[in-house]
This record gives structure tokens, sequence and C-alpha cells, in this order.
């Protein structure tokens, strides 16, 4: 993994801005994350992610609309980077490689 | 108010570019919450959040880009160059304030221990000490013994009591050692007979065994790790089987953990109290008995007032009205016994006073006192020194808030420097610090935390009281006044720094008063005549039955020897327990109450070993037969109580009415028979032949080892299979006095701290005043000045300062000390050579500290000096 270094924390988190798509902002992948992994996550963990991660350069960000909600200040959305994009499709291929290459009885249920 | 608090925190610390859309994501989270959880609820979140914000990525960078980090640095190099510029000057600030720590933690760690005590039980609020007070004429003893019957009957009866433990210490109730033995491997120990609720009432650990159980069959032992490792080594002791005075059969049912939190019961050896044979006077049903100590679990939120008068029907109801007139129960909170229990009689476990902790606080206080007021002192002497520094720095522009940052940066560096040598010390020093102290120290992990936090804080608080007067002082300067050199701004006289320095010489001389009072006080306790000769005895403890049936043949035995003197014996040590009886005269017109009066169980032979003088009457002496009726000698106090000019021939019965009825054969002279604390009680001797707990054996000139040889010899003879163990009588009697005498120590220690820390900051100041003065002292000497004439002037603003000082610290000695003098019944009265002793101490200290100075300037060449004008 030394090509692309990707936690795996900051791997939930890029997917998520993934299936977000255009919605990504910092409340709705925290509640996302919550939701569809069941575990807490917390705004320090989540920004210091991706703010490391846009540093990486796998994510960028814009500035989007200020809300009533929000005290009048905008929300940044994410959007993965082709090169971000790289990165998660590297990480997945080397899982798969590991998978394929465990062999099959280390699988199976024991008996004993 | 929280949530203000955490958004100012994350303004200040969020690095800026995100701050705005992380702050808006949190206001929207923070939104939603509202209505879901309560306002408090809602903000401590936030604050949680925020707190988990502040990592690397997120905040400002410390060091980099950043002008206020930079000149932090920079304040720090220059407060370091400052540090290593004036070597000797930060040497005595630093050691001086590394002094005052050491000194301050260690006192800490010591008064948290003492504190610590029996606070770690799960029912500690609810738990008591049933405890027994019992009126005697005008008199009320206090016992924190009770009654037997007593747990058991208000469990049943007391809707309040929830649950009771007794513990009672062996056979005789006293303490007395047992004969446990493993095979061929015997020991005496104290053991403590318990109920099985022990482990429901006390929170003690158990390494092995059920604590629901283990207590509850007659013959269960529990035994400490210590005791299972000296019978049993390593093997498993749970099930073994040891004979308790080589009658009873005991198994091992439980064995207790090594204790990690202070207790004032630190039980060895706990036997089921099922299997406890009450002796043939009493039962465990007993409403007169009083050596079982009681503790109670009372109902949460129970009426403590109202349960004492419950208790007072309880006895009425149980005992006779006479009886019940004289008794009554007190409460002692399980948390306050090992500080603020007192007793008449025997007592269970370890106390302590709170007195100890109390004058070592103040002690420690006054010592980091002193150590800060040497660091203000010396910063604002020298602090013409750096007003040309500071001129400058003003005239390039800093701000007079930068500069007083810079002094305080300077300040903190030097404070947080000597926390750190402070601290290792104590780090180092740790394994030794039990001995020193005299305890071991067991501090709860809480309160390392607590404590930790608590230094911190402290460092910080002193760091800027120290720091923030010479600091603003500086800071206020004209820069051009400064620089044209003018130093009097300042003032060398200035008048806090003579008030502080007079504080320290007034701490100083009360210290040292104390000290000499405390040790004069020791001293005399040591050579007071007790009313016996303790010179040339032997103490030697028989501990069981079977030991003390060979008694007569072991007295024979030593008394063959020409050196030996004489061989007595008697019930007690002489440590001074005692039991009490009521005394009732028999003869007509008495007073048929009686009084409470000592009882000493004694043997032929006692009074003689011990050379007590008799005054009127005879000894006890085999000549006279010992018939139905007791022989009694009572003494002076017992004496004037009962009110005869010639008591000889009249006759008292002990232990109310069908008691011991007996005739006065003899008045011996009052003895010391307890600590000296108390006056001599009156007391009543009587004959017993089994009274042979202790034998003494006198010798005439004879040297210890000879001695110790001979008798041994003798041990070997009558008792080969029980270990040989003696005392010599006046190291027993110095051991009672051994934690005043290690108390003593402790004062003795710090105030010499104290002494010394004030003299180092003494002597930094007296080094800088005279550098300031050396021109005047060069251009008199040119004048024709003698030489005494300038010592008078360099010392005589020093002198008049300890003067005043003693004016003021002497009236507050000589209260202090009066103070702890009264404790004692037997004390020395205030000595005025003390209080001389003491200034002409600090006078010559002081002397010493600045004479080398001193004479290198009355001695300096006025030439070189005034060379450069």
């Amino acid at each position: 993994m030394k090509k692309y270094q990707l936690g795996e924390f900051e791997e939930v988190v890029l997917l998520t801005v993934g299936v977000l798509y255009d919605e990504a902002y910092g409340v709705a992948i925290k509640e996302e994350i919550e939701t569809r992994l069941q575990r807490k996550v917390s705004v320090g963990a989540l920004q210091s992610a991706l703010r490391r991660m846009e540093q990486k350069g796998y994510l960028e960000s814009r500035e989007g609309e200020a809300t009533e909600q929000r005290g009048g200040r905008p929300k940044r959305y994410f959007n993965i980077t082709a090169y971000g994009k790289k990165a998660l499709e590297y990480s997945k291929d080397v899982r798969l490689e590991l998978w394929n290459a465990i062999p099959k009885v280390a699988l199976e249920p024991k008996m004993s | 108010m929280i949530k203000r608090f955490a958004d100012w925190l994350l303004k200040k610390l969020c690095h800026p570019d995100y701050y705005t859309d992380i702050r808006g994501d949190l206001e929207e989270i923070n939104n939603r919450l509202v209505n879901r959880h309560t306002k408090l609820a809602v903000e401590v979140l936030y604050l949680k959040e925020v707190l988990a914000l502040l990592r690397p990525p997120l905040t400002k960078p410390l060091l980099k880009n950043h002008n206020n980090s930079f000149m932090l640095l920079n304040h720090l190099k220059l407060a370091l160059r400052q540090l290593t510029a004036h070597k000797s000057y930060s040497l005595i600030n630093i050691l001086g304030l590394s002094l005052g720590f050491t000194c301050s933690i260690v006192i800490a760690l010591f008064v948290i221990n003492e504190l610590s005590f029996d606070q770690h039980h799960l029912k500690q609020r609810n738990t008591y000490r049933l405890e027994l007070n019992i009126k005697s004429g005008s008199a009320v003893n206090h016992y924190v013994s009770s009654v037997p019957a007593a747990g058991p009957a208000m469990v049943s009866e007391l809707p309040e009591v929830a649950n009771f433990v007794r513990l009672r210490r062996g056979n005789s109730g006293g303490g007395d050692l047992q004969f446990l033995a493993y095979g061929d491997k015997g020991f005496f120990h104290e053991i403590t007979y318990a109920d099985s609720t022990f482990f429901e009432v006390f929170d003690f650990e158990l390494k092995s065994g059920n604590p629901r159980r283990s207590l509850t069959y007659p013959n269960s032992v529990v035994i400490s790790e210590d005791v299972a490792v000296k019978f049993f080594g390593d093997a498993d002791p749970m099930g073994k089987q040891l004979e308790l005075d080589n009658e009873h059969i005991l198994e091992v049912t439980g064995v207790l953990a090594k204790p990690d939190k202070n207790s004032h019961l630190n039980p060895n050896i706990l036997v089921a109290m099922s299997g406890f044979e009450p002796p043939t006077y009493a039962d465990l049903n007993s409403w007169g008995w009083f050596t079982f100590y009681t503790y109670l679990v009372l109902e949460k939120g129970a009426d403590v007032a109202l349960l004492n008068e419950k208790m007072q029907n309880l006895i009425a109801k149980n005992t006779s009205a006479e009886a019940s007139e004289r008794m009554s129960f007190t409460l002692m909170p399980l948390e306050d016994i090992y500080l603020h229990s007192y007793s008449d009689g025997v007592g269970i476990g370890a106390v302590s006073s709170i007195i100890y902790s109390q004058i070592l606080t103040v002690v420690g206080v006054i010592v980091l006192f002193i150590s800060c007021f040497n660091y203000v002192n010396l910063f604002t002497a020298r602090s013409s020194k750096r007003f040309k520094e500071i001129g400058i720095r003003k005239i390039l522009g800093s701000s007079k808030r930068e500069i007083l940052f810079q002094l305080l940066v300077e300040a903190m560096l030097t404070i947080t420097l000597s926390a750190f040598i402070a601290v290792g010390v104590i780090a180092l020093g740790y394994q030794s610090l039990d001995q020193f102290m005299g305890t071991t120290l067991l501090i709860p992990t809480d309160k390392w935390t607590s404590l930790i936090l608590v230094s911190l804080l402290l460092v910080g608080l002193i760091g800027l009281a120290s720091g923030i007067y010479p600091a603003l002082l500086l800071s206020k300067f004209q820069p051009l006044k400064a620089l044209k050199g003018s130093g009097k701004q300042a003032g060398s006289k200035s008048l806090l720094r003579m008030l502080l320095l007079t504080f320290q010489f007034g701490v100083a001389i009360i210290l040292l008063v104390a000290t000499f009072t405390v040790q004069e006080q020791l001293n005399y306790l040591r050579a007071k005549d007790l009313g016996f000769n303790k010179d040339q005895v032997l103490i030697m403890p028989l501990r069981n039955d079977l030991m003390r049936a060979q008694y007569n043949s072991l007295k024979n035995e030593i008394e063959s020897n020409s050196v030996i003197h004489k061989v007595g014996a008697a019930r007690l040590g002489l440590e001074g327990l005692h039991g009490s009886y009521r005394v009732i005269s028999q003869e007509p017109d008495a007073d048929p109450t009686g009084t409470q009066m000592a009882i000493y169980p004694v043997n032929y032979d006692f009074i003689e070993a011990l050379d007590i003088e008799i005054t009127a009457g005879r000894s006890y002496d085999r000549s006279y037969n010992l018939d139905t009726t007791y022989q009694f000698i009572i003494n002076q106090s017992a004496k004037s109580i009962l009110g005869w000019d010639d008591p000889v021939g009249k006759k008292i019965m002990l232990n109310g009415q069908g008691g011991m009825y007996g005739e006065i054969v003899g008045v011996a002279e009052n003895f010391h028979f307890k600590t000296l604390t108390n006056e001599i009680e009156p007391m009543v001797m009587f004959l017993r032949e089994n009274a042979s707990n202790y034998v003494y054996v006198k010798a005439s000139n004879s040297n210890p080892g000879e001695l110790i040889g001979i008798i041994e010899n003798a041990w070997q003879t009558v008792l080969p299979s029980y270990p040989f163990e003696y005392q010599f009588l006046d190291d027993r009697i110095n051991n009672i006095y051994e934690k005043d005498s290690k108390f003593g120590a402790l004062i003795n220690l710090f105030s010499a701290i104290a002494v010394f820390i004030t003299c180092i900051g003494l002597f930094g100041l007296v080094t800088y005043m005279i550098s300031q003065k050396l021109k005047e002292v060069a251009v008199r000497k040119v004048l024709g000045a003698s030489i005494g004439s300038i010592f008078l002037l360099l010392t005589k603003a020093l002198m008049a300062l300890i003067l005043i000082a003693a004016l003021v610290g002497m009236p507050i000695a000589y209260f202090g000390t009066r103070e702890w003098l009264n404790s004692y019944a037997y004390r020395i009265s205030p000595d005025v050579m003390i209080y001389l002793i003491a200034l002409i101490s600090i006078f010559v200290l002081s002397l010493l500290t600045v004479s080398k100075e001193i004479i290198k300037a009355t001695l300096c060449n006025p030439a070189i000096i005034l060379r450069n004008e």
C-alpha cells in the first residue's frame, strides 16, 4: 500500500463521499457513516480525515450555500478527485488479491 | 456558558481556513440536538465535540509563521540566557525553590496518606463504630469497645441498623499474643475474632477464599499473605490446618490480599467468632462485658440523633437501672476513626491524630511561602540591573504588556525548572520515604491524579504570584529615566522587600523556638523520674498459660545467678494498658458508689524488682499467708481519693458490691504505669499468683550481653520449646514515645530547611545589596571611616529586621508551643533560654551568611573600586 496511503477510517470516509456524490458535506457524511456503519463519528475525527485527504489530493472541496440552521455559515462540499478514485480502486484491488490468495480450506467452518 | 467557552476555544485554536465551515457543521448538529436533550447535555456534547476537534491537522500551527510563538521562543531564549548569565543567583533561586517544593510535596504526600484511611469501604458513609461511655463519679470514661450483645440486639430491634460485625482481640481481649503452629513451625501472633459479616461491612480483598463464607464456620481462619508465607512458604494455604495455643485446630478458609489502601484495621489473622469460647464469667449475650469492638452499618439516611435515643432505651431494657444510668453509646463514623478517635482503654488498630497533619500542613505552606518570597526579594533587589535592558526594549517599541509577559516567562521558567527538580528528587527517593515518615505510604491512584493536577495548578499560580510583582515593577519604568542610569526608582529600600524579609525571619524564629521546645519536652519525658527504676531491667513476656505455669521454675533458675538482683512479675507490661474496677470503701460512713480506679494484678517481687517505694505498710511477702481475702497496695493518688490519713488496715471492695474484698496492706509511691500525657491515676495493686504475663528481671551491675546470655540459658532450660523474647525496660518505655520522637525529628528537619532557605535568600539579597553599596563604602573609607563603622553600616538594617521579626514571632511561638505542651500532663515550663537561643542562633546564622560578602566589602581597596569614576 505504499503507493496510495489510505487508512481504514479514511477509506470509509472517501467511500461515503462517493456515496453521497453531490451532497457530501460534513454533517451529511457524519450521519451517513453513523447510520450505515453503526459507529460513532466525532466531528474532529471526520474533519481531520477530510482535510488530510484534501491535502493528499484525494478530495476537492467547494463552498456551498449558507442556511439558517448553520448560523449563516456556508457548507463545504467534498468531491472525490480522479486521484482519489485511483486510490480507492487500488485498495480494493489489493484486498481482492488477498482474498483470492486465501486457500479455500482456511475459510471453511471447522467442525471440531 | 459552556457553549460560549467551547466556541471561544475553537476560534482561538482552530485553523482559520477551516473555522467557518466546521463551526457551521457544529452549529447544524447542535440545532438538531437541541430539541432532543436537556440544555446542559447538549452543551456538554458540544464541548466534547470541540475538544475532539483540537487535533494537529485542524489546529493553528503552533510554532510556524506566527508572531506570538516567535516571541515566546525569544522570551524563553532570553530567560535561559538570564539563568546562565547569573549563575550564582540562579542557583540560589532554584535551590531555594526546589527545596521548598520538595518539602511541600513530601508533606502533601504524608497528609494525603493520613487522610486516606478507611475512605475506600463501599458502605463507608453509613458505617459507625459503637463506642461506650461510662460515668464514674463526675468523670466520664470513653471506650472504643462495647458489649457483645449490643450488635445483634440492634440489628434485630432497630430498623435503622442494617448490619454489624464484632471484633475481639484474642483470648484476653487486650491483644496478648497467642501461639499458632503448623507442624514444627510456631509463632506468637495477635489474633482477632470476627463475625462472619466482616467482609460485608469492610471491603478487604481476599486473594483466595469466599468472602461470604470464609468466617462462617467455627474454627475457620483467614490469614494475611505475610502470615501465609511465614507458615506455608509457596504452598497453597487454603484448607491447611493451624494449631492455636496447642488446643484448637483452625482451618485456613481465606487469604487476605496485601492491602493497597489504608485502613485503621489491618487484620493479620481473623478467626471466626462462632468458634470463640468466652471465659467462665461472661458470655456473648452480656451487656456488662466491654471488650468487643462493634461496627454497625446503618440504613441509608438513618437519623443518628433518633438512633442515639433508641440505643439508650435498648440499654435501659437490658441492664439494671443503676448500670443504664452510667452507660451510654456513641457512634463514631468509620472514616473519622483513624484521625479522631480517643480511648481511655484498650483500642484496636492503628490510630493517629489530626494534629500531626495540621501542624505539618502549616509548616509545608510556610516553607512554600518562604521559598517564593526569596524569589520575589531577589528579583526586586536585582531589578535595577535590568533597567537598561528594559529601557532599550521600550524605546525599540516593546509594549508594557510584552515586557510583563517576558518577565513572567522568566519567573515561570525558574519555577517550572525547580518543580521538575523537586519531582525528580522525590521520584528517586520515593522508596525511602516510608522509612523517613515512619508510615507506609499507600496513596490511592485517584489521589495521584488530583495531586498532580493540583501541583501543576500550584506551580502556575506560584509562578504568576511571585512573578507578577517584580514584573509589574519593572515594566512600569520610564524608559528615559531608566536609561539615564538613575536606578533609584525601585528604591534599594523597598518596603515590600523589608516586609517579606521580616516575615521570613519571624517564621524562622517561630520554627526554631518550636523545634527547641519539642526537643526539650522529649528529653524531659525521657529523663523523667517514672517512680520506678527502669535501668538494668529486662522484661520478658510469657505468652500463654503453659508458659506461665513454668514461671516459678524460671524465676528460681534465673535468680540462682549472682548478677541477678530480683525477678518479679505482673499481669501488665507498663506500656500504659490496664483494666479498671470500681473501688468501694467497706469502712463505716463511706460513699457506697465508690470510684473507678486502675487495677494492677502483680506477683511477688514485682515491687522489689522495680524499686517502687513503699511509703506506708508493707510490700507483698511470702511470709504472710494468702487467705481468702485480698491484700491491696494502693498508690498515693488512690490514698488521697479514699481520704484516709492512714489507709493501712482499712477494708475495701473491688469490682462493685460482692466483688473482691480485702485489706489495704501498704501504700506505694506514685509511679507512671501510663504514658506521661496522663496524670497518675488512682491505682490498686493486688497479688495474683498467676499474674506472670510479664517477667521483670532486675540485674545488679553487669553488661547487657552477659545478662542476656544468663537469662537465655535459664529460658532454654525451663521453656526450651518457645522462642526467647526479651526487651530492656528503658527501650520499651522509649518506644511508647516513638511517634512523638519521629514527629519531633520531622519538625526538626523541616525547620532546618526553612531556616536554610531563608539564609540562602538572605545571602543572595545581601550579596547584591553590598555590590550596590560598594562605592559608598569606598568613599567612606577614603574619608577615613573605620572598619567597625563600615561593618555596622552594612549590618544595622539586618539587625533591626531580625529584632522586629523576633518581637512579632516570639509571642506567636509562645502561644503555639504552650498549646502543644498542654496536651502533656507532665511538661516543661516555657523557658526564656529557648527564646534567647533561638534569637541568638538567627543572629549568628544570618551574620555568618552575610559575613563573607561584608568582610570583602569592608576590606576592599577603595582605589580599585573608584578607579572608573
